[in-house]
């Protein structure tokens, strides 16, 4: 294990410093991609200024719900970057040279690169989860127990996409292409995400508690601690959601690997 | 001129081309259709929870009201704008979801444009008709399949008036082209730096906030509605969703000639630059 986070510093260092030969670029990608997040929210805070609220959410609430998706799904695309692009391992027969390396290739993937850059949709998500609890802090929605929950649960919920990010790469064992797969299996859901799951229609809210559990990593313990309903065993819930759903991303990874076939070159 | 000598047949033949390549990804843009289709869902449900609390609707007019004195007061009741927001879904993949850079930064990367500035075509010219393949293939395989999706759900706006259509067509056609200029001037700024990834990080940043894709240009608060009006991205989704829900005329697609006309100017000019740069580096 201590081999294992020794290796992993080393690489991860060498990933970083090979980043930070184009500064300008880093910043630049940094400040963008904060930069598209707050888009996003700026477009439903203009709806929410308007309507005050929706579907008993006010704008404040639904900042939780924004600032700690975004913060795991950036996690997730900081520190698993090869997983979300893994489609080119297999397109150009790089997955063959894992193979051969006296390390398992999940482990190997993880510690070929990080992505610092995408860490800015994760400041912005902070930010916003932030100026969201200092607001419903004054009402007494909040105290500081639920604040250190919500981070809590944020930084372990981007097991969520993790899993999801694993689970669309190990299609392409079989499919080769997964771009497209991940539009459904990624960004539709932690986009869904950033909403009250309230909101969707009963098939949409089924399918993102089941097979896409991208509810488990916020509206479910937010719902409890901002009183939306609920009970304290969903607390206890999310987290075991996670470990089950990591699990089975991994051994479906594994079993992909198994049928891996190469590029025959 | 260049264009003159090689005739339209070789840009119909690229645009064939570029249809054909797409139709091999046929089923897989069928699962991306599907989550075409939750993203819909996704912006329709907002709109539907934020103006279902009774008396909403009102304040939302008055709202509209007090921003433009043109705009009637019961313009965006919730029932336009969930045909709203499916109309702009349906659209995006002619308007937002094109190739990176329109694949120009890889091909500058790799040193392949090179090639492809030598072949008998203007290079301009070239990518656009390459683009017209891939946004009718869009058209066809990806807008299409969605509209009926929201047709069998949410139910799509029917226009009532026949000549409405041919303006859609006429707003849809200047969309996608002020879209395919934009595409490209974030490609083509890959002549002049390593990555050019954040070009277009920028546009679908802009492309989200500012062409009324999620929230009409008139309900943006504060100054926006006035400048997102002095920019391309409302060409984008805001008029041709104006013309479709018969809320605009055919006046309302003036503003998209005059960025059709400009893009194509400045598209040109910065070709020729480019072109220059490639000569420059090319030794």
């Amino acid at each position: 294990m201590t081999r294992a986070i020794s290796i992993y510093r080393k690489f991860v260092i060498a990933s970083l410093r090979a980043k930070m030969q184009y500064k300008f670029d880093f910043i630049v990608s940094t400040c963008l991609n904060a930069l598209l997040m707050s888009v996003d929210f700026a477009l439903v805070a203009a709806i929410l200024l308007r309507f005050e609220h929706v579907a008993g959410w006010d704008i404040y609430e639904v900042g939780v719900l924004y600032g700690m998706s975004s913060i795991a799904m950036s996690l997730y695309r900081t520190f698993a970057p090869e997983i979300h692009d893994f489609e080119s391992y297999v397109v150009e027969g790089q997955f063959d040279g894992l193979l051969v390396r006296p390390l398992p290739t999940l482990f190997l993937l993880l510690s070929r690169n990080v992505e610092p850059s995408r860490l800015g949709e994760a400041i912005q998500g902070g930010i916003i989860l932030t100026i969201s609890c200092m607001a419903l802090s004054q009402t007494g929605v909040v105290n500081a127990g639920d604040v250190m929950l919500f981070i809590l649960f944020a930084c372990f919920g981007s097991v969520i996409p993790f899993s999801l990010g694993l689970m669309s790469a190990t299609v392409a064992f079989w499919t080769v292409r997964i771009g497209d797969l991940q539009t459904f299996t990624m960004y539709a859901p932690v986009t869904a995400s950033l909403y009250p799951l309230g909101i969707y229609p009963k098939w949409l809210r089924a399918m993102l508690l089941s097979i896409l559990p991208v509810g488990f990593i916020n509206y479910i313990p937010v719902s409890f601690l901002l009183g939306k309903g609920g009970a304290w065993w969903w607390l206890l819930v999310t987290p075991i959601v996670m470990i089950i759903f990591a699990c089975a991303a991994y051994a479906f990874w594994q079993h992909g690997e198994r049928h891996y076939h190469g590029t025959g070159s | 001129m260049e264009v003159l000598s090689v005739g339209i047949s070789a840009y119909r033949q690229l645009a064939q081309k570029a249809y054909k390549r797409n139709t091999r990804y046929r089923s897989a843009h069928m699962i991306n259709n599907v989550a075409s289709a939750i993203f819909g869902f996704i912006y329709i449900s907002i709109w539907q929870a934020a103006s279902g609390n009774p008396g909403d609707i009102s304040s939302l007019n008055d709202a509209v009201s007090s921003i433009s004195s043109t705009v009637p007061a019961d313009v965006y009741t919730p029932q336009t704008m969930v045909h709203y927001v499916a109309f702009s879904q349906v659209i995006v993949w002619i308007t937002v979801f094109l190739p990176s850079g329109l694949g120009i930064p890889q091909v500058v990367r790799t040193g392949a444009v090179s090639l492809e500035m030598l072949r008998p075509v203007d290079y301009h010219l070239h990518i656009i008709a390459r683009e017209t393949g891939t946004l009718w293939y869009n058209a066809l395989f990806r807008c299409i399949p969605l509209a009926l999706v929201f047709a069998l759900t949410v139910g799509l706006y029917v226009p009532a008036d026949p000549t409405t259509w041919p303006r859609l067509a006429a707003a849809l056609v200047l969309a996608a082209y002020v879209a395919v200029c934009l595409h490209y001037l974030s490609g083509i700024v890959a002549f002049w730096t390593v990555n050019a990834s954040w070009a277009r990080q920028i546009l679908i940043t802009l492309h989200f906030g500012l062409s009324g894709f999620l929230v009409p240009i008139d309900l943006l608060p504060g100054p926006l509605p006035i400048v997102a009006r002095l920019l391309p991205f409302a060409s984008l989704q805001y008029v041709p969703a104006r013309v479709y829900l018969e809320l605009s005329g055919i006046e309302a697609l003036i503003p998209s000639v005059i960025w059709a006309v400009t893009l194509t100017i400045l598209c040109r000019f910065v070709t020729t630059k480019a072109r220059h740069k490639l000569e420059v580096q090319g030794g």
